[in-house]
This record gives structure tokens, C-alpha cells and sequence, in this order.
């Protein structure tokens, strides 16, 4: 025997409930101490296991999980005992619950044909003839069941709330307005924000007056930044003409003869955005000597150097 | 298949409250025997044993009169036992259940040296990985197969093979460094 046979006969000793005592295998345990070892760990369980079995666990539950089985009034509970003795009947399987179920199902649809029940078709122009059809089953495009009840040419139905319908959808049509609104406001705010508001190189253009001592420096920064001008520029072109052609963001402006977008200094430097060209105009009047840039499309960006703003 | 059980289990379908009465004294010790064994403290073994018996009748028309009870009893026991633990493990042990889990740890009566042994064993066990426990808790106290401990436990019966030596090997290992192996050894020289 050797060493694998010995463990695979100690295993089958040990499934068995058996002790090992064959010759060989005691040959080879005197023989080989990694054998042995295994040995000595059956012989010390042998030993303990009994001892350990023979501890008794003394316990009384029966009138525990009884009156638990009354406290509970739950159906389900097979056998509960009532307070006064008189035991349910036992619940039903799963199999005749689902029967139950389907035989009542039958018999409401059955009740429900003396009512005349006609449902709404899914299609307000369906109207088929099912003369002469009762009590039939027609499955719609959409896969629901529809039980035709009634005879003749179903009807479309208006729904007697159709015209609340429309003033919901008047209102959410309004509410997108506002998203809209509220969409073009946050992104002029955003582009506000990190002051990439960049012209496109046009003939427009305007430098500066000759005796301003400020340097240039806008020029220098649109002609890096140029691609980055034309994506936001885009974006903005894009948000401003989604919004309804009535709506007058309010920008809190206390020049009267300002209608214009959100403004902010940057550097020193007032840049107002507009939306349209007349406002630009408007700015230009008041303000002399003030840098307009003007980017392509209905977008005008006026900026302003603060000491030749006009208050 | 024990005619006896499956007439006792009908009896107990029909809401016949001594025959509630007769299952739960016939299938307690066996039933509580696993939850103290798992779960170590007495008031929560009884607590899981009272559940289980619960569970048990509220299911008990789902069991399969053509397959012994004791196994479908022992799985059920098993599972809230599981549960038992795992809640257990995710809730901050109280001072005062630590106190009473100690208390019945030490709670044996140490002057049999019989009993010692037991004791010790039981440590041992506390020590092993639950999956390990319960194979050797079903072997060898419920006194199951490894084919009746593999449908109980849902795994292979090779796997179940596999944990009861492994078990066996642990805490053997765990008594040996506890200085029982002096205990044993006159055994050794038998052969």
C-alpha cells in the first residue's frame, strides 16, 4: 500500500463511519510518518466526537410555536388553531389557486357583457364592421386583448377630458419655452464665464482710436483663439434661436436704452452681449470710442473699456 | 420513507392541533440541536428553531412525501441559521451579548473530563468556516450522509467529501496545538 491508497482508504473509512484495520494499512502507518499523522488526527476526532454528540440540548418548543401559530392569523399558516379550538380549513395549492383564478376571470368577463362594454380601439379610424361578431376576442396591433362586446361598427370615442388634454400641452409647451429660456441663459452665462467670447476676423472690424494707450491685446487673442470662437459662437447661434421671438431677457440694466443680454467685466473691460443689431447700434451712440467686435451671425458682442463708458 | 412522518405530516395539513403538537416534539432536538451548534448562544437558537417550525408548516404541502423529511427539515434549519449569522454579523454585538455568548461558551460543566472534550471541540468548530461547520455538524451529530448533506447544502456531494476532511484536518490541527494530542496518544500505540 502506498501513501495514496492509505489516505483514499481513510477517506472511505472516515465517509463510512468505519475504523480502518486491515493489515497493510496498519503495515504502512508503522512504516510512514506522514501517514501517521494522518492517522493520529482520526484517532484524536474518534476520540473527541462521541462526547461532544452526547451533549444533549434540552428544549421545549411546543407551546412556543403554538401559540405563535395562533398569534399569526395569516392564511397561509397550514393549521393554525383559532382561539376557540375550531381549526381552518387547509389552503389551497398553487395549482388550484391559479384555476381559481382563471375561473374567475371567465365569469367577470361574462358578467361584464349585459353593460354593453365597448372599449376605445386603438385607432380613431378603425371602424370595421363586426356586424354579427359577440362576445369576440380581437387582439390590436399593439398586442393587448380587446373584448368586443357589443354589435355593430365600434365608435371612437372623444374622451371627455380632451380639452383639459389640450391646455396641458399648451402648458408644457410654454414650460419647454421656459427650458429654453432658462438653456440660452445659463450658456450666455457659461461663455460669460470664461471669457472666450472671440471675434471672427471680419472687415467690420473696428481698431482702436489712435490715442487710446491700451494695447491691443484682443487682436492677439482672437487670432490664437479662433476655432474656439466659431464653437461657441455656433452654440450660442443655436440657443438663441431656439428661444421665442418674444422673449425679453431681463438683465437688470439700469440704462433705459439697453435691451441686451447679460454683461460682466472682465479684466477691466465691459463686454455686453446683445441680441440684436439695432441694441448694437443703440451702444455704439452712447458709448464712443467703444470696440465693437462683431461675430458672425445675429450674435453682437460690444466691448468696452470702462474710463470711455458713458454713464 | 417513513410511513409514520408522512402520516403525521398529513395530520398536520388537516390542522390537527396534537398532531402540530407531536411534530414539533419529535423534530425539536434535532432542529435545535443545529441552531445551538451554529449559532452558540441558547435564546437565539431557540428563537431560529421557532422560526423554523413556522416556516416549516407554512410550507410543510410543498414537501415531497416521496423524499425523507429529515433532510428537507434540516435545510430549512440550515438556511435560517445562515441568515442568523449573517444578520448577526452586520449588527454591532452589544456588550451585554457578548457577556451572555461567553457565558454560554464557558457554561459547561468542566470537572467530566468527557465533557472537556466537547467543550473543546466546540471551540474548535467556532473556529471554522461555516460551509466546514455545517458539513461536519450534519455528518456527525444529524448523523447524515454526504449525499443527504449534498441536497441539503446544494452542492456537490464531491465538494461535501472534500469540506468534511478538510474539516476534520482543521480541527484536528486546532486540538493538537491545544495539547490534547497527549490525551490520545495512548490510541496511537494500539496498533
Amino acid at each position: 500500500m502506498n501513501c495514496t491508497e492509505f489516505e483514499r482508504t481513510l477517506h472511505e473509512a472516515v465517509e463510512s463511519r468505519q475504523t480502518p484495520d486491515s493489515m497493510e494499512f496498519r503495515s504502512h502507518v508503522e512504516h510512514c510518518s506522514a501517514c501517521l499523522a494522518l492517522w493520529s488526527d482520526f484517532l484524536i476526532l474518534d476520540q473527541v466526537v462521541p462526547p461532544w454528540k452526547r451533549r444533549t440540548n434540552d428544549v421545549d418548543l411546543v407551546d412556543r410555536v403554538v401559540a405563535q401559530m395562533r398569534v399569526q392569523t395569516s392564511a397561509d399558516l397550514v393549521g393554525s388553531v383559532g382561539a376557540d379550538g375550531v381549526v381552518p380549513q387547509p389552503r389551497i395549492g398553487v395549482r388550484q389557486r391559479w384555476a381559481v383564478v382563471a375561473i374567475a376571470a371567465a365569469v367577470l368577463l361574462l358578467l361584464l357583457r349585459p353593460f354593453g362594454l365597448g372599449l376605445q380601439t386603438s385607432t380613431p379610424n378603425s371602424e370595421r364592421d363586426l356586424s354579427g361578431v359577440r362576445d369576440a376576442a380581437v387582439r390590436t396591433d399593439a398586442g393587448s386583448l380587446l373584448v368586443v362586446v357589443a354589435d355593430g361598427v365600434p365608435k371612437f370615442e372623444t374622451r371627455a377630458g380632451g380639452q383639459d388634454e389640450i391646455r396641458e400641452v399648451d402648458a408644457f409647451i410654454e414650460d419647454a419655452g421656459s427650458v429654453y429660456m432658462g438653456l440660452a441663459r445659463e450658456a450666455a452665462d457659461t461663455v460669460r464665464d470664461v471669457a472666450f467670447l472671440f471675434p471672427t476676423f471680419e472687415e467690420q472690424r473696428v481698431s482702436v482710436e489712435p490715442e487710446s494707450t491700451l494695447p491691443n491685446w484682443l487682436d492677439d487673442f482672437g487670432e490664437n483663439l479662433q476655432p474656439i470662437g466659431r464653437d461657441v459662437e455656433n452654440a450660442i447661434e443655436f440657443l438663441l434661436d431656439a428661444v421665442p421671438g418674444d422673449s425679453h431677457p431681463k438683465t437688470g440694466q439700469t440704462g433705459s436704452s439697453r435691451n441686451s443680454w447679460p454683461m460682466a467685466f472682465i479684466h477691466g473691460v465691459e463686454i455686453t452681449v446683445m441680441p440684436r443689431m439695432a441694441d448694437h447700434r443703440r451702444v455704439m451712440r452712447g458709448q464712443g470710442g467703444a470696440r465693437n467686435l462683431q461675430l458672425r451671425g445675429t450674435l453682437c458682442v460690444a466691448i468696452t473699456q470702462p474710463e470711455q463708458r458713458s454713464c | 420513507m417513513d410511513d409514520n412522518e408522512v402520516e403525521l405530516v398529513r395530520s398536520c395539513l388537516s390542522g390537527d392541533e396534537p398532531s402540530l403538537r407531536e411534530f414539533v416534539q419529535r423534530f425539536q432536538g434535532l432542529v435545535f440541536g443545529l441552531c445551538v451548534r451554529m449559532l452558540r448562544h441558547r435564546e437565539d437558537a431557540e428563537d431560529v428553531a421557532q422560526e423554523v417550525f413556522l416556516r416549516v408548516f407554512r410550507n410543510l404541502d410543498r414537501w415531497d412525501q416521496q423524499r425523507p423529511l429529515k433532510p428537507w427539515l434540516l435545510t430549512i434549519t440550515g438556511n435560517r441559521c445562515r441568515t442568523a449569522l449573517e444578520k448577526r454579523s452586520r449588527q454591532r454585538m452589544p456588550p451585554e451579548f457578548a457577556a451572555d455568548l461567553a457565558s454560554d461558551l464557558a457554561s459547561e460543566n468542566r470537572s467530566n473530563d468527557a465533557i472537556d472534550f466537547a467543550e473543546e471541540l466546540q471551540l474548535a468548530l467556532d473556529r471554522l468556516r461555516a460551509d466546514y461547520k455545517t458539513c461536519f455538524i450534519l455528518f456527525y451529530e444529524q448523523e447524515l450522509g454526504c449525499a443527504e448533506i449534498s441536497e441539503i447544502m446544494g452542492c456537490p456531494q464531491g465538494t461535501i467529501k472534500t469540506w468534511l476532511h478538510r474539516a476534520r484536518h482543521e480541527l484536528a490541527d486546532y486540538l493538537k496545538r491545544r495539547g490534547l494530542v497527549a490525551e490520545v496518544n495512548n490510541e496511537l500505540h494500539r496498533i
